[in-house]
């Protein structure tokens, strides 16, 4: 495939599935230079992607898989990441443009972060209107897996917005 | 609130961006990645294979041309190449291993611990391969008649980096418990 075409798709992809993206950024960084880091690093596998989809999937649903994946492995290198330069040297790639939050959301994706890795995956898909079999084909495990994960994180949820008075 | 209440909240934010993209640094980061991973895929494994096969061909070579040759050295040689080879053999392994695993993330963390346990098996084989080489170190300076406190030192020297190297397994260790448990909460059910 040539470079060109390449970034053809890599632009049309980013225009459509960009807000997708930011939702994993957020779920997973929660910071804005994490944040910055780790839609670099989705981006680039993106970039590497392009010429590995065969349409199989939605181009979605490919996203997301390559997305997902890509934050669960970042969030295991940020762990063992020792800071010993001055961080941040170049420009930002992403810029926040609405820092007056919705409480609410701002709420919301505390709980999701404060989830373990697997089930920030699942809740993310769920609110995103995954299908069942989507999310199994996503996370390669089986529907009925699926749905019991999401019952049990479900309830938690619930029950951590009444604890916030969200629930009256 | 019931989870329809939370979808709505997150619903919310889709008529709006949170961030704005600046493509050009965008574009310029993807690139400089691109080259800075292939420099960096491997050269660990390529480093202590040059290094080691260096080694063995300095030691069979200055062995040779040398007027006492040891055995001790030719088995040196024999063993620091044997180790090359190895590591080189397992290199080809990981990368073919690699390609079995697919795109979902269940595949994904299993590639990460098929990267793991290669990792562990690599920096046992490290660890232990300093006993032998050790042994055949000392064994030569003995032959060539060096006095006792160089062997007592060098010995020393090859107990500090066995002990040392077990910092680095032990690290390998727990990031692959680590994946592991990561492993269960994916596919246990609930």
């Amino acid at each position: 495939m040539l470079e060109s075409e390449r970034l053809v798709i890599f632009k049309n992809w980013q225009h459509k599935y960009a807000k997708a993206i930011f939702k994993i950024v957020r779920t997973y960084a929660d910071n804005p230079m994490d944040r910055d880091d780790l839609f670099q690093e989705i981006a680039v596998q993106i970039w590497h992607s392009i010429s590995a989809f065969k349409g199989q999937s939605s181009e979605i649903t490919w996203i997301y898989k390559i997305a997902l994946n890509t934050a669960l492995k970042w969030m295991r290198k940020e762990k063992q990441k020792v800071y010993t330069e001055p961080l941040h040297l170049e420009p930002f790639v992403l810029w926040e443009t609405n820092e007056n939050q919705d409480e609410q959301l701002t709420w919301l994706y505390s709980q999701i972060y404060a989830l373990n890795l697997i089930d920030r995956c699942l809740v993310l898909l769920l609110l995103d209107d995954f299908s069942y079999k989507e999310m199994a084909s996503i996370l390669g495990i089986s529907e009925s897996n699926v749905g019991v994960k999401l019952n049990r994180i479900k309830k938690y949820l619930s029950e951590k917005s009444k604890e916030m008075n969200y629930g009256i | 609130m019931e989870f329809d209440g939370m979808k709505k909240i997150w619903d919310s934010q889709n008529n709006q961006y949170m961030y704005t993209i600046n493509d050009q640094n965008l574009h310029d980061r993807i690139k400089s990645k691109e080259r800075k991973t292939m420099r960096i895929a491997g050269i660990s494994e390529l480093a202590v294979t040059i290094s080691n096969a260096g080694a063995s061909l300095f030691l069979f070579i200055t062995n040779f041309t040398s007027s006492n040759p040891s055995v001790f050295l030719y088995l040196l040689a024999c063993l620091t190449g044997a180790v090359a080879v190895f590591i080189l053999f397992n290199r080809f392994k990981r990368l073919k291993g690699s390609q079995a695993f697919d795109q979902t993330m269940l595949g994904g963390l299993r590639h990460a611990v098929f990267v793991a346990t290669y990792q562990i098996r690599l920096s046992l084989i490290g660890r232990w391969s300093i006993v032998p080489i050790a042994i055949l170190c000392v064994g030569a300076l003995f032959e060539s008649g060096k006095p006792v406190w160089i062997v007592i030192v060098l010995g020393f020297l090859f107990l500090a980096v066995h002990f040392a190297s077990g910092f680095e397994h032990r690290y390998y260790v727990s990031q692959k418990l680590h994946l592991e448990g990561l492993l269960k909460k994916l596919v246990q059910q609930g």
